[in-house]
């Protein structure tokens, strides 16, 4: 299973609908690295709207993309964050760290605008 | 005794154990009016009278659980709401302007409130679409270790979710306390009182208060 990369105009929806197993997640973050460095956007924004449980792998992964679109120049929003997957994700002691959050994606839109 | 007589007694014991098995079958299903005939004044007297002492003391205790059952489920329903009241009363989300959310905190915080608590907010942060939450501590008399745990576990989730969350009230005590056990509160915007949380609120959404022109 692949996620898809949406472009618009100059910002990247990286939509995940499911919880997707470790190889998705470490080949998702190539495929971004490679969008953001070859198209050139200037936002990143990543959808969790469709996931109940997370992992720390998870986590850091999403963390390390956020920190590899920083250097390659673009903003990173994860947007979509369950109040029960909060929860899971400050119990477990992880932190979105280099990554900003938003409610929904008209705000990260905002934010990146 | 002759055959007769033999046969007339056997049938008089016979009816006699009868009767009585219809009280003992009465009983068992729980009908404690039946009395055995004690009229006639036979070897079954004693007995009769006997089994009619036991069934008005079974039926007295009876009569006296069922009504401290009674009671017993108005306290516990009693309690059951009271309990329900208070899980309300101690978690106020309070939506004090457009997308600003005002959590005020009385008494003590333990984990299963702060759980609570949590839960709450955020799902009022998502309904309401908030920018911005003011954790009031103004009503905490305490603040030790766990308490502050909590407080920092709920800045993150409200983070998490995208919105900005600053903790106000934090009285003089509290504000030594949590410097003394060495609590690191890195990153978590604390305010004086509540209405400088507001102005830190308005601050954070761009918006700006004036006077309207006379």
């Amino acid at each position: 299973m692949k996620v898809p990369l949406i472009k618009i105009g100059d910002k990247l929806l990286v939509s995940i609908q499911t919880t997707i197993i470790d190889s998705v997640v470490a080949s998702l973050r190539e495929d971004i690295t490679n969008e953001i460095s070859t198209s050139g956007v200037k936002g990143l924004i990543i959808d969790l709207s469709g996931i109940d449980i997370i992992d720390s792998f998870f986590c850091r992964m999403i963390n390390d993309i956020g920190h590899d679109a920083r250097i390659l120049g673009a903003k990173t929003v994860v947007v979509g964050i369950k109040p029960e997957l909060a929860i899971t994700l400050v119990q477990m002691g992880m932190e979105m760290r280099g990554v900003m959050t938003s409610l929904n994606l008209n705000k990260a839109l905002e934010i990146l605008k | 005794m002759t055959v007769e007589q033999d046969d007339k007694y056997r049938k008089y014991v016979t009816s006699m154990l009868e009767k009585f098995s219809d009280v003992f079958a009465a009983v068992m299903v729980g009908d404690y009016t039946v009395r055995a005939e004690t009229e006639k004044d036979d070897e079954f007297t004693p007995f009769a009278m006997y089994l009619n002492t036991l069934i008005s003391s079974i039926q007295r205790t009876t009569d006296e659980l069922s009504v401290k059952n009674k009671t017993l489920e108005e306290k516990i329903y009693t309690i059951e709401k009271q309990t329900e009241a208070i899980k309300q009363l101690s978690t106020p989300v309070i939506q004090i302007w457009d997308k600003v959310l005002v959590l005020p905190i009385i008494g003590v915080v333990d984990t299963r409130r702060s759980e609570q608590m949590m839960v709450d907010v955020l799902e009022k942060v998502v309904e309401l679409e908030a920018e911005c939450v003011i954790v009031d501590i103004t009503g905490v008399e305490t603040v030790d270790t766990g308490t502050a745990d909590h407080f920092m576990k709920m800045v993150r989730a409200v983070r998490l979710l995208g919105a900005e969350c600053f903790i106000t009230g934090v009285s003089p005590l509290i504000a030594q306390t949590i410097t003394h056990i060495g609590v690191e509160l890195t990153g978590i915007k604390t305010l004086r009182n509540l209405s400088e949380g507001l102005r830190g609120a308005f601050e954070f959404m761009h918006y700006k208060v004036v006077k309207k022109s006379e």
